[in-house]
């Protein structure tokens, strides 16, 4: 059970988040301005921001949108930096030179430098966040996969696979793929701590769901303006954000020594 | 039960050498695993080398193989050099020369049943599953497997067992030449035995060419005919086995006969 | 006479995430005598590395001991606090490991290695804990001791490394050495001296050793006594003469004749039919029936208990005569 906890914790975040529609008391788009700014109470369990909007309801919806989009921008990052770390590794040559210069390239720019100015360039919207946050991860996925393949090319195994006259693709990905997985999924869950923060940044600074569609992010921002009036604003999507890190870290930790035993 | 007689290798070993290598040579940066090593393999033997660790004898087991490349030196099989072939040209003798490696722990992907490991050899042939299927049967009886591991990952396997999947899926091309590069060190003295002794049988039912590599000098002569000894990337001696037990000429082989008789 | 170490009834349970729980070990006594050597002789999953584990207080996590007593000078080693294990490991019980690369420490030279267990055990200064050092370096044939002390592991090869492993394993004089596996990473010449020289350094000593081995022949090498495991039980026990000459227990026997001849024989060499259970798998009785050409029914269905035989035992319904 202790050895879950951070699965748990995730798979519970991700569950309610998922289920919103079902869960959410209110909906989060109502206003009732003379209702602003209500500590956590019985109408609200976590109180109303500063248009009266049950912060509950907006935290559960905001969190779908967040979730999705670091989510979907790891599964891309993960999907595409695999793929090209499996050929780059397995045909070295200019192939890989190409592919680990790529890699540089985009290691080279602060992470959130770059989603900020790819987000600016195409504008704001969620697919301009999963584009641009899965950019910014996609080189470490290419990265530890060519490596993982460098290595695997000399076991034993593949060896054995070329005495036995195994078609090279089948050896890639029949052989090698299989060994890939589990660190790269390791990596994943690390990533998508990340992702989330990446989201809710730009999320912060404007870029990312547009009011009055809620994201944590946003929901950060606008706290911040008006912190006299509710503190419990910015702490409660502060806290939800936190959480769900400490969870993807935690999970990717017990992974690591799950794997080691 | 009885004692089991067996009639001595090389038996009817003929005088046709399937196997050459001439003055092979590899170096490694600055170290020279092989220096000018020349040997035959001769239709239906077994040929056994010894040698310690940094013999170079694994570097000669994937030279030979065309694993690792040479720096220099012939490998004749049935005439051909293949020292020179490249990969492309290598495909239709890849299937005809064996490996068997040391570890049986990294010779299996740890992440594939058994099942599908064994068919890798039939699918490369362009076999059909069905074939295949009874194909990997045979060589599961063939060699006192159950197959109830098909379905098993390596992990859940014994050494002895892991080992035997190693040796079957070398035989499943159905090879005329396996070199098997210490593929008893990493297991029990007592498994060892059944290994070696399931090597003899199969060499005596499929009329195969083996080289046998070990730094155990008690299970080269055990199954070999000739013997040779590496050292430093030298063969040093070869002969009967006969011969090298009685006469040894080289001070390493006189060497590690001293030490083998305990 | 007061034995060293007395284990008696030790049983270690296993859990592994997908088959539950089972003994590793289902009752092992063994007993060392002061200055004697012992082996302990098993196949891999006999479970002794796990009775060389529980001696030094390394039981893994997964695991945990259900059952019996270790007494090592009046102390239960099964129930000591981590303080207590301070002053008994390194000084006491010192261990000679299987692989001397994993066991050094690759940053550190090799002099510092052997005196940190110096300072640490026997509180001794500085230099006169090099001086030690280097003096212990010359006990297990190291050549130019004072140069190597100065080296790192990796510049030395692997038999010069075990040798180092066994300088530290003897630094502080302990009362008891285990040797688990010690020449398994190495060549057959080098073998030999290894395990000659730990023979001469522990006799020097009048320390005791547990000799830890899959290997019969080896074991009787420099052994006084040897016990031979089989599925987490001791099955045969005895003074070296005896159990090689006259083994009474059927898998003792086919260990023996499982042995490769040095020279040209037109014989196979008999092997033990099947392989050994894991503790997951274990057959109902004795764990040997199933391989053994001298079960009868009764071992199918009780698990024959030790019959001690003057200067040793087995545990076996129809031993060999």
């Amino acid at each position: 059970m202790k050895a879950r906890m951070g699965l748990l914790l995730l798979a519970g975040i991700s569950i309610v988040s998922i289920f919103a529609p079902a869960l959410a008391p209110q909906d989060p788009l109502t206003l009732n301005v003379p209702a602003r700014f209500q500590p956590p109470g019985a109408g609200h369990w976590l109180g109303t921001d500063e248009f009266g909007r049950d912060v509950l309801s907006r935290l559960l919806y905001g969190g779908r949108v967040s979730l999705l989009v670091a989510g979907s921008a790891v599964m891309v990052a993960a999907i595409v930096g695999t793929a090209c770390g499996l050929v780059a590794g397995f045909s070295g040559g200019w192939l890989d030179h190409l592919a680990l210069l790529a890699a540089d390239v985009i290691l080279a720019f602060p992470g959130i430098l770059l989603a900020l100015l790819l987000v600016a360039l195409a504008g704001p919207s969620l697919a301009a966040l999963v584009v641009s946050i899965s950019i910014i991860y996609t080189p470490i996925f290419l990265r530890l996969v060519r490596n993982l393949t460098l290595h695997l090319r000399e076991a034993d195994f593949v060896l054995a696979c070329r005495l036995l006259g195994v078609r090279r693709r089948i050896v890639l990905f029949g052989e090698i793929f299989p060994n890939v997985i589990a660190p790269v999924a390791a990596q994943a869950v690390t990533c998508f701590g990340w992702a989330l923060i990446a989201e809710t940044a730009l999320s912060f600074l404007g870029l990312g769901a547009q009011p009055p569609a809620p994201s944590w992010g946003s929901m950060l921002a606008s706290a911040r303006d008006y912190l006299d009036f509710s503190a419990s604003n910015a702490i409660v999507p502060a806290c939800a954000i936190f959480l769900t890190v400490w969870a993807a870290n935690r999970t990717a930790q017990d992974l690591q020594k799950e794997r080691v035993e | 039960m009885g004692r089991n007689r067996f009639w001595r290798a090389p038996l009817f070993a003929s005088m046709r050498v399937i196997l050459e290598a001439k003055a092979l040579t590899k170096r490694f940066g600055g170290l020279t695993a092989l220096r000018d090593v020349s040997l035959d393999l001769r239709e239906g033997e077994i040929l056994g080398l010894v040698g310690e660790s940094g013999s170079g004898k694994s570097t000669l087991a994937r030279v030979l193989t065309r694993l690792i490349e040479a720096d220099s030196g012939q490998i004749l099989f049935e005439g051909t050099d293949i020292a020179g072939l490249r990969e492309s040209q290598l495909r239709p003798f890849r299937r005809k020369i064996q490996f068997i490696f040391q570890d049986p722990d990294a010779a299996l992907n740890p992440r594939q049943k058994i099942r599908t490991t064994l068919w890798r050899a039939y699918q490369a042939g362009g076999v059909s599953r069905a074939k295949a299927e009874s194909g990997i049967s045979r060589l599961l009886e063939n060699l006192g497997v159950e197959s109830g591991i098909l379905d098993r990952y390596p992990a859940h396997l014994s050494g002895g067992q892991k080992q035997r999947i190693v040796i079957a899926r070398a035989l499943s091309t159905q090879p005329s030449v396996l070199i098997a590069d210490e593929p008893t060190a990493s297991l029990d003295a007592s498994i060892q035995v059944q290994v070696l002794n399931l090597l003899r049988r199969l060499h005596r039912d499929h009329g195969l060419s083996m080289i046998f590599i070990s730094h155990d000098l008690r299970a080269v002569t055990y199954l070999s005919g000739r013997i040779g000894v590496l050292r430093w990337g030298r063969l040093v001696e070869m002969g009967e086995r006969t011969s090298i037990l009685e006469n040894p000429q080289h001070p390493y082989t006189k060497e590690l006969l001293k030490n083998s008789r305990i | 006479m007061n034995p060293l170490l007395q284990i008696r009834g030790l049983e270690i349970r296993f859990r592994r995430p997908d088959c539950g729980r089972a003994a590793v070990l289902r009752g092992v006594d063994l007993a060392i005598g002061r200055g004697e050597i012992v082996g302990l002789v098993g196949e891999s999953g006999s479970g002794k590395s796990q009775t060389a584990a529980a001696i030094l207080g390394l039981t893994p996590a997964n695991a945990q001991v259900t059952g019996g007593s270790a007494d090592f000078e009046g102390r239960d080693l099964l129930h000591l606090s981590p303080s207590e294990w301070q002053q008994i490991r390194g000084r006491r019980i010192a261990l000679v490991p299987q692989e001397a690369f994993g066991a050094l420490n690759p940053c550190l030279r090799i002099g510092s290695q052997i005196s940190e267990s110096l300072q640490a055990h026997l509180k001794l200064e500085g230099r006169e804990a090099r001086r030690r050092s280097v003096e212990l370096l010359d006990s297990v044939a190291i050549e130019r001791a004072d140069e190597v002390a100065g080296w790192f592991p990796h510049q030395l090869s692997g038999g010069m490394r075990q040798r180092v492993t066994i300088a530290i394993a003897l630094a502080c004089n302990p009362d008891l050495v285990l040797a688990d596996e010690p020449t398994t990473a190495l060549d057959a010449i080098t073998r030999v001296q290894i395990l000659d020289l730990l023979e001469r350094a522990v006799r020097s000593r009048g320390s005791a050793m547990l000799l830890i081995t899959h290997d019969l022949t080896q074991a009787r090498q420099i052994c006084d006594r040897v016990a031979v495991m089989y599925a987490g039980q001791i099955v045969e026990e005895g003074p070296v003469a005896k159990l090689y000459s006259q083994p009474s227990h059927p898998y003792t026997r086919g260990l023996l004749r499982a042995n490769l001849p040095l020279g040209v024989s037109a014989e196979l060499v008999s092997e033990i039919p099947g392989r050994s259970p894991s503790p997951w798998e274990l057959p109902p009785g004795c764990a040997f029936h199933p391989r053994c050409d001298r079960a009868g029914v009764d071992c199918r269905e009780q698990v024959p208990a030790w019959a001690a035989t003057g200067s040793g035992g087995h545990r076996c319904l129809h031993p060999c005569e």
